[in-house]
C-alpha cells in the first residue's frame, strides 16, 4: 500500500536543509528509502543517517511498523563528519529500533470515543521540532510522561541542555490522545478475574489481575452509582482493584473515560462535590437548577458567595438568598442541629435513623462512633454497640 | 440482554455443580436460574456440628458487580447471623468484589460457622451471651442445632 511521507533532510557537510515528499511502499525498508533518496539528491546513501521518533533506525526497519501518516516527518541526517555519528553512543546500542515503543500501548482517543492503539512521538521542547536524537532510551513510561526525564539534542534548534517533549497519539485517527498506562495486551491470554473471558485487550493495574474492558467499565459504573470512588492524593478520587484485598489503584483518572463520556462527566462532578465538602473554603451553590461546586475567595468576605456559573448569591451558612442565620425561626437549622451529628472527618450532618453506634460516612468513607463523634475504636465496639 | 442469562452464571452454576465444595450443595430453582437452594452441612469442629443448614441464595440483576443476597431459612443460635436469617458477612457488603464468586461466598459462611465472631455482631443479644458466657451460648447453640437442623 503506497504512502506519502515527508522527509526533512538536514545536511551538516553542505549546510543546507531541505524538505522531500516521497512516495513509499509501507512493505519497503529504511534501506530502499534510503536509496530512494539518494536518487532524489546524489547524496551517497551511505552518508545519511535516518532518525525517526528521537532514535536512529536501522535499514531493515520496516516502514509499516512507524505508524507513518502523511503528516509525519523523517529526518535524515548528513553529518559533517560521518566517523563522528557512527562511533556515538546510539550506534553502540544494537536494539537501535525497538518498535514496542512504536506502537504496542494503548490510549484514550477523544475523537474515537475510544480506547486506541497508541504511538509515540517526540518533538523538541524548545523549538518543537520532530528533529531530535534522545540521548538515552525511555525505559519506563514515567520517562514519557514527566518532563525533563530524557535529555535530547535537535538538529533543529542546536539548543543546550534539551529534553524531549513526548506526545501520544491515536493510531487510528492521528489526534493527540492520552496514555492509558493500565490497558495492556494480554499476550499470556490470562482470564478476566470477573468474567473468566479471555480478551485481547485487558486492564492490568500492575499486579496482574486481569479485567477485560467491558468487566472494568461495568465495575467503573457501579463504583460511580453509589459514588465509592475515595481520594487517594495525588490521584485524586479513585478505585481499587477488583480483587479481593489488592490494594492497587487506578493512578490516571483518564482511565474512568471507558465509562463513557456523560458518566465520566458525572465522575467528574461528583469527585469535585466531594472535594469541596471536604475543604473549609469550598462550597456547593444551593441553587436547585445549578449546584456547581466551587472554591470562594477567602478575602473581603461577608459571609456571601456568588456562584461563578450561574451567579446566584448566598449566605454560605445557612444557603439562602435572604440570610437567615440571624433570625429565631430557622426552623430548618434548629432541626438539622438537633437530630443530626456532624462527621469528624468531613463534617457532613448525619442522622442515625436506627441500627448501631457505628457510621460509616456515605460522604467520605470514614468509620466513626456516633456517641462519641470520633473515629470507630475498639472500646467504641465493646462499650457503644449495645446501647 | 433481559431476562437472558450472562456467561458467567452459567459457568459458576455448572462448575458448582460438577465440583461441590465438600459439606455445601447449591442447586438453581428450576424456575429461576437466578436463585438457588443451598445446604451448608455445619462443621466439625463447631456447636453446629450435626446440623444441615437450609440457605436460600439470589444473584440479583447487577451481579456480579452487586454481591448475591443471602439468608439462612434454618433458625440458628449465631451472633452474626440474626432471628431472620440475614447473615452479617464484610464480603456480602462493602468488602464485595466482582472476583469473588457463588462457591466463596459460600465457603466464607461455612468458616463464618467455624468461627463466630461476636466483635461484630448482628444479633445482639446472642454476641452478648456469646461474649459474657461463651460456654453457655456454645450450649444452647448445640440445642438449637439439634431442634431445628437435625436431617
Amino acid at each position: 500500500m503506497p504512502n506519502v511521507v515527508t522527509i526533512l533532510l538536514q545536511d551538516r557537510k553542505m549546510d543546507q536543509r531541505r524538505n522531500i515528499t516521497l512516495n513509499v511502499d509501507n512493505n519497503e525498508n529504511i534501506a530502499e528509502l534510503m536509496k530512494n533518496v539518494e536518487k532524489l539528491t546524489n547524496i551517497p546513501s551511505e552518508e545519511l543517517e535516518v532518525v525517526f521518533c528521537g532514535k536512529k533506525l536501522a535499514k531493515s526497519t520496516f516502514m509499516k511498523d512507524l505508524s507513518l501518516t502523511p503528516a509525519t516527518q523523517i529526518m535524515f541526517l548528513r553529518p559533517k563528519n560521518l566517523v563522528q555519528l557512527t562511533n556515538s553512543k546510539f550506534d553502540s546500542n544494537n536494539k537501535i529500533t525497538d518498535t514496542s515503543i512504536l506502537g504496542s500501548f494503548y490510549v484514550w482517543c477523544k475523537k474515537c470515543d475510544d480506547v486506541q492503539r497508541g504511538k509515540l512521538r517526540v518533538y523538541c521542547q524548545n523549538c518543537a521540532s520532530t528533529s531530535v536524537l534522545v540521548k538515552s532510551e525511555p525505559q519506563n513510561w514515567v520517562d514519557v510522561l514527566k518532563s525533563k526525564r530524557i535529555q535530547v539534542t535537535c538538529e533543529n534548534c542546536f539548543a543546550p541542555g534539551l529534553f524531549a517533549d513526548f506526545k501520544f497519539k491515536c493510531l487510528k485517527c492521528n489526534d493527540l490522545a492520552a496514555a492509558l498506562t493500565h490497558v495492556r495486551g494480554n499476550w499470556q491470554m490470562t482470564e478476566c478475574c470477573v468474567c473468566d473471558g479471555k480478551d485481547k485487550v485487558v486492564i492490568d493495574l500492575g499486579c496482574n489481575h486481569i479485567i477485560c474492558q467491558n468487566c472494568f467499565k461495568e465495575y467503573l459504573l457501579s463504583t460511580l452509582e453509589e459514588f465509592r470512588f475515595t481520594n487517594r492524593p495525588p490521584y485524586g478520587f479513585t478505585t481499587s482493584c477488583v480483587y479481593p484485598g489488592c490494594n492497587r489503584v487506578v493512578k490516571d483518572v483518564h482511565h474512568f473515560h471507558i465509562m463513557g463520556q456523560s458518566s465520566y462527566s458525572e465522575y467528574q462532578r461528583k469527585a469535585t462535590e466531594r472535594l469541596i465538602s471536604i475543604d473549609d473554603e469550598g462550597v456547593t451553590c444551593p441553587n436547585a437548577a445549578c449546584g456547581q461546586s466551587f472554591f470562594w475567595e477567602p478575602y473581603d468576605d461577608d459571609g456571601r458567595s456568588q456562584c461563578p456559573d450561574c451567579f446566584f448569591t448566598f449566605c454560605r451558612k445557612c444557603t439562602e438568598r435572604e440570610c437567615t442565620c440571624q433570625s429565631d425561626d430557622d426552623l430548618t437549622k434548629i432541626t438539622i442541629d438537633a437530630t443530626t451529628r456532624r462527621c469528624p472527618r468531613c463534617n457532613a450532618a448525619t442522622e442515625r435513623n436506627g441500627g448501631c453506634a457505628h457510621i460509616h460516612c456515605t460522604s467520605c468513607g470514614m468509620d466513626w462512633c456516633f456517641k462519641c463523634v470520633t473515629e470507630w475504636k475498639e472500646e467504641c465496639q465493646w462499650d457503644h454497640w449495645f446501647n | 440482554m433481559a431476562g437472558q442469562l450472562p456467561r458467567r452464571i452459567i459457568k459458576e452454576t455448572q462448575r458448582l455443580l460438577a465440583d461441590p465444595v465438600p459439606g455445601i450443595s447449591a442447586n438453581p430453582d428450576e424456575s429461576n436460574a437466578r436463585y438457588f437452594h443451598v445446604m451448608i452441612a455445619g462443621p466439625d469442629d463447631s456447636p453446629f456440628a450435626g446440623g444441615v443448614f437450609k440457605l436460600e441464595l439470589f444473584l440479583p440483576e447487577e451481579y456480579p458487580m452487586a454481591a448475591p443476597k443471602v439468608r439462612f431459612m434454618t433458625k440458628i443460635y449465631h451472633p452474626n447471623i440474626d432471628k431472620l436469617g440475614r447473615i452479617c458477612l464484610d464480603i456480602l457488603k462493602d468488602k464485595w468484589s466482582p472476583a469473588l464468586q457463588i462457591r466463596t461466598v459460600l465457603l466464607s459462611i461455612q468458616a463464618l460457622l467455624s468461627a463466630p465472631n461476636p466483635e461484630d455482631p448482628l444479633a445482639t443479644d446472642v454476641a452478648e451471651q456469646w461474649k459474657t458466657n461463651e460456654a453457655e451460648a456454645i450450649k444452647t447453640a448445640k440445642q438449637w442445632t439439634l431442634s431445628y437442623a437435625r436431617q
